[in-house]
């Protein structure tokens, strides 16, 4: 832009000067003409005014007729004023006081005299004295030098004053003409930088006044369209996002449907039990990883047909464990529980068992039952898809069921024997023989009344333990001796333990223990080891009790155990003495009375007492049962 | 001669009740009171009949009665066994038939007069 302006500025500067220049060139000249025209004149009445002057300032000297004085006088006149040629004054009776400057004159000397007569005015009289005439001749070049001066001072002046009007000039140029061109360039500069709604602001009335307005005009419909196209764009863009949501959306709904889907295949793959899924054609389509423990199933059976040719109506009773037999990795028993009917299920159940095959697999289990639903598959509209199978693990609870069965049928037996005894007993004192009545009777009916107690007893255990199952086994706690509880148990064995001349030694401890429990409870914890020991023991033994302090894991704790020199327990019972419907074989044998809850409801107490038993021992070697319990420290 | 029976039982009452009643219908008895006993008892006493209960020590009474119907002697395994036990399921009863058995009492639903009863109904027979 500098550029632009630069040129134009010197264009316009050079133009203004050059006609300046002319413009007073010609004036100069002609002034000059003039100059010279009135040259003549002007020497005339310069010539008259010094004349003139001349004779005044003579007029005194003259007058005191200092005569030498005077000749300085004009002889300093002459010399101080190059236009003059000659001067003389002319005096009555005196001789001619002149100056020459000696140089010739080259013009006429008429026009270039002049004369004045020299007067002196006499105040007191007032009176005018003539004294005589000065006169002079001027030298035409030498005032031609002087007005050369003086042209050359006007020149000079005429010169300055260009520069000042120029100047000015130059500056009014600049106001009206670059500065609001330069105002509108910065303006479009900043209108074509985006700014539409900058405003070229020019006072100017003039057609700089017009383009600015009319530029003004063109950015206002510049930004018309502008909003128009930043409308429409942003409706595109609004449309765009709604796009790229509805895409975004899309993506979203498609990966949550990738993970939906993972997830279920997760869920298949983990599910514990065995599901098996075919199409429509009776093709494989999936098979979990639980399947593949009792099915021989590989990822390259998938497709494959696995039942047997049929109705397409029928697949779902042919996809029974008879068209899966040929895939089973053990020998294994099923049999059809309920035919599938118009939407209801079919459902097999199925024994495997595990122990009767050649392929050795990690379960402990025997055997292993499995109730199996075939039901369809079907989409949102109801339209088939496919068949699966799924296989219910029942083992455990038919594990649980036989145990339940278990029990009650031992709880049932034992509580036959006693009720046999009531039975016979009652039966005697009413049907015997009328001279062993008496004797016997009360024998009898005493028999009757202990056997009683027994089955009372028994179903006292029963309670308990389903009290426990239920956890309704609630302790009352108080703050009790241990000493007190030992001598208490032995106290209440001493009659069993005195028929077999079984003979319990126990000791009173130095330190008394005190711990927080359930009397009742821990009374027949110590009572149940007691007997078990006297049950399980020989004739004429001997069983220990000891008491001692023990401290473990910053904790300080009562341990009583209780030795026996019985039958012992062997090794490979060991592990279910505690549980709950168990009874070894060697005290099955000796058919003593036993439900097998006895020690079930024995750890069930000490450990919610937050106390530990264990035990040692070895067929035939006898037991010590050790309790451990948390005492209250004083 | 009266027939001599044996009973089989480890509970003393019971065993004395059963006695009882036997010998009032003009048996003679003798008694058992575990399995290696009653083999013995039966092998060298050779009782008319045996009351066997199945829970006793040593040898249980299957245990017996299966030793019994394997010997060589046709007189001794071919005795007479009444089992008198509290296991009553069905497939007991079943077992000890087809174990050789003659019969199957259940002591919790029979009395004393009643297993007399039946020894002497077996010997009318």
């Amino acid at each position: 832009m500098k550029e632009i302006f630069y040129q134009l500025r010197f264009k316009i500067l050079f133009l203004i000067v050059l006609e300046m220049v002319l413009f007073f060139g010609l004036i100069f000249y002609f002034l000059v003409q003039k100059i010279d025209k009135i040259n003549d004149e002007q020497m005339k009445s310069y010539g008259d005014s010094l004349v003139r002057n001349l004779a005044e300032v003579f007029s005194e000297n003259l007058f005191l007729k200092d005569y030498s004085v005077l000749q300085t006088e004009v002889n300093f006149f002459g010399e101080n004023n190059p236009a003059i040629d000659k001067i003389s004054i002319h005096s009555e009776g005196l001789a001619d006081i002149e100056y020459f400057s000696g140089r010739l004159s080259e013009k006429s000397a008429d026009g270039l005299l002049f004369s004045y007569p020299i007067i002196h005015y006499e105040k007191s009289a007032q009176k005018i004295i003539n004294l005589g005439t000065v006169e002079i001749r001027l030298s035409p070049n030498e005032y031609q030098t002087i007005l050369n001066k003086e042209k050359v001072r006007f020149f000079y002046l005429a010169l300055f004053l260009i520069f000042i009007f120029s100047f000015v000039l130059y500056f009014l140029i600049r106001r009206s003409l670059f500065s609001p061109v330069l105002t509108m360039a910065k303006g479009m500069r900043i209108i074509a930088s985006g700014d539409l709604n900058h405003r070229l602001e020019i006072k100017n009335k003039d057609e700089l006044g017009f383009l600015a307005r009319e530029i003004n005009k063109m950015t206002d419909a510049l930004r018309e369209s502008q909003q128009i196209i930043e409308n429409k764009n942003r409706s595109i863009r609004k449309a765009e996002e709604s796009l790229l949501k509805n895409v975004s959306d899309l993506e979203i709904a498609k990966t949550k449907l990738e993970e939906e889907r993972n997830k279920t295949f997760s869920i298949l793959a983990n599910l514990i039990d065995p599901v098996i899924v075919i199409n429509e054609n009776g093709e494989l389509m999936l098979f979990n990883p639980a399947t593949v423990k009792f099915f021989n199933f590989s990822t390259k059976d998938i497709g494959r047909k696995i039942i047997k040719e049929g109705n397409q109506k029928n697949i779902m009773s042919s996809f029974s464990l008879d068209a899966l037999k040929k895939f089973f990795k053990y020998p294994f028993n099923f049999e059809l529980k309920k035919e599938g009917e118009k939407n209801l299920n079919v459902v097999e159940e199925l024994t495997i068992d595990f122990s009767k095959s050649e392929n050795k697999n990690n379960n402990t289990e025997e055997q292993a039952i499995f109730k199996i639903i075939t039901s369809p598959v079907t989409d949102v509209n109801g339209k088939i898809l496919g068949y699966m199978k799924i296989f219910y693990d029942l083992t455990r609870e038919k594990s649980v069921d036989r145990m339940k069965s278990e029990f009650i049928s031992i709880a049932a037996h034992q509580l036959r024997g006693p009720l046999t005894g009531i039975k016979w007993s009652l039966f005697s004192v009413i049907n015997g023989e009328i001279e062993k009545i008496g004797e016997n009777l009360r024998g009898y009916l005493s028999r009757a009344y202990d056997v009683n107690e027994k089955i009372i007893r028994l179903v006292d255990e029963l309670l308990d333990v389903s009290r426990i199952e239920e956890g309704r086994f609630i302790q009352s706690l108080a703050e009790v001796s241990v000493w007190d509880i030992i001598k208490e148990a032995v106290f209440s064995v001493s009659a069993l333990a005195e028929k077999k001349k079984i003979e319990i030694k126990f000791k009173k401890p130095k330190n008394e223990f005190k711990i927080k429990a359930d009397l009742e409870k821990i009374n027949l914890v110590f009572q149940n080891l007691l007997e078990n020991a006297i049950k399980y023991s020989f004739e004429r033994s001997q069983i220990f009790i000891e008491i001692m302090e023990r401290r473990e894991s910053a904790e300080d704790f009562v341990q009583i155990s209780v030795a026996d020199s019985g039958i012992g327990i062997k090794k490979e019972e060991q592990p279910k003495i505690f549980s709950k419907f168990f009874r070894a074989k060697n005290a099955r044998r000796l058919h003593t009375e036993g439900s097998g809850l006895g020690l079930f409801i024995v750890k069930n107490i000490v450990e919610s007492h937050r106390g530990k038993i264990w035990f040692e021992s070895d067929e035939n070697k006898g037991a010590t049962f050790f309790i451990q319990l948390p005492i209250i420290k004083k | 001669m009266s027939k001599k029976i044996l009973i089989v039982e480890d509970d003393q009452f019971l065993r004395d009740i059963c006695r009882e009643k036997i010998k009032s219908f003009g048996y003679e008895t003798d008694e058992a009171l575990d399995g290696e006993t009653a083999l013995k008892k039966i092998i060298e006493g050779k009782p008319d009949l045996v009351l066997l209960d199945i829970v006793i020590p040593q040898l249980d009474g299957f245990e017996v009665l299966k030793k019994i119907r394997a010997l060589e002697d046709e007189k001794v395994r071919r005795t007479p066994v009444f089992i008198l036990s509290n296991l009553g399921q069905d497939n007991d009863k079943k077992r000890a038939l087809d174990m050789g058995a003659d019969d199957y009492l259940v002591k919790a639903h029979i009395n004393p007069g009643e297993i007399a009863k039946k020894v002497m109904e077996y010997f009318k027979n």
